[in-house]
């Protein structure tokens, strides 16, 4: 090789990555300024975070501060941002998350203790802010230590959805107040599989929070619980057993069939094209239910509680997804702006106007619900208001538990643990294995799990 | 000398005498920069996936820490796991499945296709498009258009006859996979096994059928035994992807209903994404390799007589 042809070469090679390591250098200067902050926020794909992207114009020419969004499904959202606050990456500046995580991360430390922020807001900020207007019992469960960290974006509870033309056809009546006996009974007369209808539909897709949300709201009010005093699964005890079997002895009886692939979209699909009479799941559901665009029994949608049994405690559910500061966040201030704009009782004028009452963000605000726009356009609401407000995390079931939350168990395990019981439990929603083995191999797995993570000495 | 002669005699002498690049010559510093890409790009996620197999980490216990566990992730894994033992079992089943199935399907068409016959072109076209779609999106027309129990076509058509209705995730998990899997991969198959046969000389079958053979006995003397090397070309190249499968179960099954379908990578992904375990992942994840690669040295060690063998 030639002494020219080597110089070229060292000399386009030192170039390459000379150039490749420019950009790495240059980035940096441009943090500093704030001339444009640039948010990221990773967010569920949930109907009110959509409507939330779509009005963010709004906020970015109001106060200059862009935002980038990364939007995401919940299991893989969860996964995300989960792996970015336990490695203190920093590539979100606010994430939605939920009554779950939030307690947890706060302890920590991976999420901002809001409170410092309320406090430096300027009376006139804070007065039309009006943080007093969150719903108490959301409040509470977004807080650690009595100080917020996460602010909700929206609220939701459980309760029971029917179609009053199934009913009237069949002569029945639905109470204010039922109970899983008189649901079962409904379910059975209603159930007409010949002509393609079934009496219920409940979620029996595996999942913490799916099937696993439902499925813990019917262990509480049969007077079970996930765990007794000292930490051990009470899987197998007469309540928890009763439950279960229960719940997947109806489905089996008078459920939708394909129950293992059914979650919230799915029951919502079929009540809405009027293949379901009743349905127990998200008040967020309302809304849709009640829209003609979107479903086929929009006029005979009837409301009632959730279904009780022994206890009316954590019957139904209490669940919010908020809006958290990262502890990693470098833009601070630009965040919380963001926070307490997307909160703000401007912003849920704004969705009014855009989108029309009854899509609102439901549960954040008492000041929503005394609206009597809101009341006119939701004619649920009440029932949703009074399911929130008496969904207590911290009691939730017939006897005492260490922990809080009403359809999961607040501990970092519980993840894995409602996953792993829900996979168990829906092969006997197949018929594959009995409803007491599948409770005896789930009792030994979790008890596992829980001794290895120190729960139980 | 002639001038011919002299150039060759001339080119041998100088590459005999062109000293080979002395290590490190210049040569190898120029090469230097993308060899120590390549290495960091391909080796650094392996080394420590290989070095957090080898601590305990739990993303969401953060007061655990990271102590080191040593080969106790491994022993849990291969020993005690029983998710794992069913994972393995299942990977193999499902595979053997869709590459038996898919093989048998495929081979049916390229035989079919082999012929002539008026809109072939665009018959073969249409067969091929599956191939084309992209996993997830097949499991979820599958799922929720086909094998839905309340709204699928395939139920539809069975109670119009009056057989029962029928929840085929449910009932059938581990067929209704294979069975998109095979929807999947058929075209695959085809496509190479039609080459194979469009490369099979005429003076052969011609030949066979002077000699009186039927129908049956030229496919099973003649054709399948020429068609060897590409059968087991597409038993290797598709082997070695549907190892991988993860798309399909994730849409249509989750692993479920149990752990019916949870394969090896779903196992994985379930590991690090349910329970935020890095270290069971990460042996997980090392256990898969060292499975995938004994699968591979086995199937190649079979095929080795292929690629060596005369063939036409």
């Amino acid at each position: 090789m030639t002494a020219t042809r080597r110089i070229f070469l060292t000399a386009s090679i030192l170039a390459t990555l000379g150039a490749a390591a420019a950009p790495a250098r240059a980035a940096r200067p441009l943090a500093t300024s704030s001339a444009s902050v640039t948010l990221t926020i990773a967010t569920v794909n949930n109907p009110d975070m959509i409507e939330m992207e779509k009005l963010t114009p709004v906020f970015e020419k109001q106060f200059g501060i862009n935002v980038k969004y990364d939007t995401l499904d919940e299991n893989t959202l969860r996964q995300k941002v989960t792996a970015d606050v336990a490695t203190g990456g920093g590539e979100f500046d606010l994430a939605t998350e939920g009554t779950y995580e939030i307690p947890m991360w706060a302890k920590n430390g991976w999420v901002t203790d809001l409170q410092p922020y309320f406090t430096k807001m300027s009376p006139a900020a804070a007065s039309a802010y009006n943080v007093n207007d969150l719903l108490p019992k959301v409040r509470a469960g977004l807080s650690y230590k009595n100080d917020l960290y996460g602010i909700p974006f929206y609220g939701e509870s459980s309760m029971t959805y029917y179609n009053k033309a199934m009913f009237k056809a069949a002569g029945l009546t639905m109470p204010l107040h039922p109970t899983w006996d008189q649901v079962a009974a409904f379910a059975k007369k209603l159930n007409n599989p010949s002509k393609n209808v079934y009496g219920i539909c409940l979620r029996a897709d595996p999942g913490w929070g799916e099937m696993g949300a439902v499925l813990t709201t019917v262990i509480n009010t049969f007077g079970g619980s996930w765990f007794n005093m000292k930490w051990q699964p009470q899987l197998t005890s007469p309540a928890d057993e009763a439950a279960v079997s229960f719940y997947i002895n109806l489905i089996r009886s008078a459920g939708e069939p394909g129950a293992t692939s059914s979650g919230f979209t799915e029951c919502e699909t079929a009540f809405a094209q009027g293949k379901t009479a009743m349905w127990v799941d998200a008040t967020v559901a309302a809304g849709d239910l009640t829209n003609p665009s979107v479903s086929k029994v929009a006029k005979d949608v009837g409301f009632a509680f959730a279904p009780t049994k022994v206890t009316p405690k954590g019957s139904h559910w209490l669940w919010s997804w908020a809006l958290a500061m990262e502890s990693a966040s470098k833009h601070k201030d630009a965040a919380f702006s963001f926070l307490t704009w997307a909160t703000s009782k401007d912003y849920i004028a704004l969705v009014a106007k855009d989108k029309g009452w009854e899509s609102v963000p439901p549960g954040t605000r008492v000041s929503t619900y005394s609206n009597p726009n809101y009341q006119k356009a939701a004619p649920f609401a009440n029932l949703v208001l009074q399911s929130i407000q008496t969904a207590d995390p911290n009691n939730a079931t017939l006897n005492k538990v260490p922990y809080t939350g009403v359809q999961f168990v607040g501990i970092p395990q519980f993840q894995s643990i409602g996953t792993q019981v829900t996979q168990n439990l829906d092969a006997a929603v197949t018929g594959g294995t009995s409803v007491s083995a599948a409770l005896q191999l789930s009792q030994t797995q979790v008890t596992h799990i829980m001794t290895i993570a120190g729960y139980i000495k | 000398m002639n001038p011919s002669t002299a150039v060759a005699a001339t080119a041998y002498t100088e590459s005999t005498r062109r000293p080979r690049p002395r290590w490190p010559g210049f040569e190898f510093f120029m090469l230097l920069p993308a060899l120590l890409y390549l290495v960091v790009m391909t080796q650094a996620p392996f080394i420590l996936t290989l070095w957090y197999s080898l601590h305990t980490w739990i993303l969401t216990s953060p007061e655990l820490g990271k102590p080191w566990v040593g080969l106790e992730n491994f022993n849990y894994t291969v020993l005690q796991d029983p998710t794992f033992r069913d994972a393995i079992i299942n990977t193999l089943v499902m595979t053997v499945g869709i590459v038996g199935g898919s093989l048998v399907l495929g081979l049916a068409f390229a035989l079919l296709l082999h012929r002539p016959f008026p809109l072939r072109g665009l018959v073969r076209s249409l067969m091929i498009a599956p191939f084309f779609v992209m996993p997830t999106v097949s499991a979820v027309v599958w799922k929720n258009l086909l094998l839905n129990p309340v709204f699928g076509l395939f139920n539809w058509i069975t109670t119009s006859v009056g057989l029962p209705r029928t929840d085929w995730l449910g009932v059938a998990p581990k067929l209704s996979v294979i069975t998109i899997s095979v929807w999947e991969w058929t075209p695959f198959m085809m496509l190479i096994l039609l080459a194979g046969l469009q490369g099979l000389p005429e003076e052969v079958r011609e030949a066979a059928h002077l000699d009186g053979a039927s129908g049956i006995g030229e496919f099973l003397h003649i054709t399948l035994p020429l068609l060897g090397r590409y059968i087991q070309l597409t038993v290797l190249l598709g082997t070695i992807y549907v190892l991988q499968l993860f798309g399909e179960i994730y849409v249509a099954t989750q692993g479920g209903p149990g752990t019916a379908t949870t394969t090896v990578p779903f196992y994985v992904y379930q590991t690090i994404s349910q329970s935020n375990d890095v270290g069971s992942s990460a042996a997980q994840g090392v256990l898969a390799v060292i499975f995938a690669s004994v699968i591979a040295a086995l199937l190649l060690r079979l095929l080795a007589g292929t690629f060596r063998g005369s063939s036409q």
